[in-house]
C-alpha cells in the first residue's frame, strides 16, 4: 500500500508541473508573503543574522540553518489555509492521473 | 498505462500528499528567499536591497567620509599654489614625450 502511495505522489507531482499548477501555486505563494509582511520580517532577521555571523563570512548554509525555520513559522494561516485549499481542489480535479 | 485513481486514496492520505505539496511549496520560497540574501551579500548591495532601515555601519563597515577635494599632490587642480605635484612629476617621463 505504502508503494502505490508513492507512485501516486510521485504522479501528483508531475501532473502539478506538466499543468502549470505548480508554477502558480509558487507564484500566488510568493505575492501572498510579500502582501503580508513576511518578507520584511525575514528581511529584519537577515539582517540580525549577518550582523552576527559577519558580512563577509556568511555562507549560504548559514543563511539556510538561520533563515528557512524562521521563514516556516512566519507564513500566517490564512495564508497557509488558502494554498491547501488551491491543492486540494487541484488534487479533486485530477482525480484520474 | 495504468491509470492511477486519487479516489481510492482515504481522506487522511489524500490531505497527507497535500500538506507535503504545501511543505515543499513552503521550503522553495525559504530557500529561495535565502538565495537571493546570499546573492545579494556576495555581490556588495545587500545593504541597498535588503536593509532598507539603518546604514552600512550596522554591519561593521565604515561609511566613507566626504572630506571635500582630494588634497593630494597628483589630484590638485592646476594654478593652485603649493598643492601642485612635485617637479618631477610635472613631465612625463623622456620616454612618453
Amino acid at each position: 500500500m505504502r508503494r502505490d502511495v508513492q507512485i501516486l505522489r510521485a504522479a501528483i507531482n508531475q501532473k502539478l508541473i506538466e499543468t502549470g499548477e505548480r508554477e502558480r501555486l509558487k507564484e500566488l505563494l510568493r505575492a501572498k508573503l510579500i502582501e503580508c509582511g513576511w518578507k520584511d520580517q525575514l528581511k529584519a532577521h537577515c539582517k540580525e543574522v549577518i550582523k552576527e555571523k559577519g558580512l563577509e563570512h556568511v555562507t549560504v548554509d548559514d543563511l539556510v540553518a538561520e533563515i528557512t525555520p524562521k521563514g516556516r513559522a512566519l507564513v500566517p494561516d490564512s495564508v497557509k489555509k488558502e494554498l491547501l485549499q488551491r491543492i486540494r481542489t487541484f488534487l479533486a480535479q485530477h482525480a484520474s492521473l | 498505462m495504468e491509470e492511477i485513481s486519487l479516489a481510492n486514496l482515504d481522506t487522511n492520505k489524500l490531505e497527507a500528499i497535500a500538506q507535503e505539496i504545501y511543505v515543499d511549496l513552503i521550503e522553495d520560497s525559504c530557500l529561495g528567499f535565502c538565495f537571493e540574501v546570499h546573492r545579494a551579500v556576495k555581490c556588495g548591495y545587500f545593504y541597498l536591497e535588503f536593509a532598507e532601515t539603518g546604514s552600512v555601519k550596522d554591519f561593521g563597515i565604515q561609511p566613507v567620509e566626504d572630506k571635500g577635494a582630494c588634497r593630494l599632490p597628483l589630484c590638485s587642480l592646476p594654478g593652485e599654489p603649493g598643492n601642485g605635484p612635485a617637479q618631477e612629476l610635472q613631465r612625463s617621463p623622456p620616454e612618453f614625450q
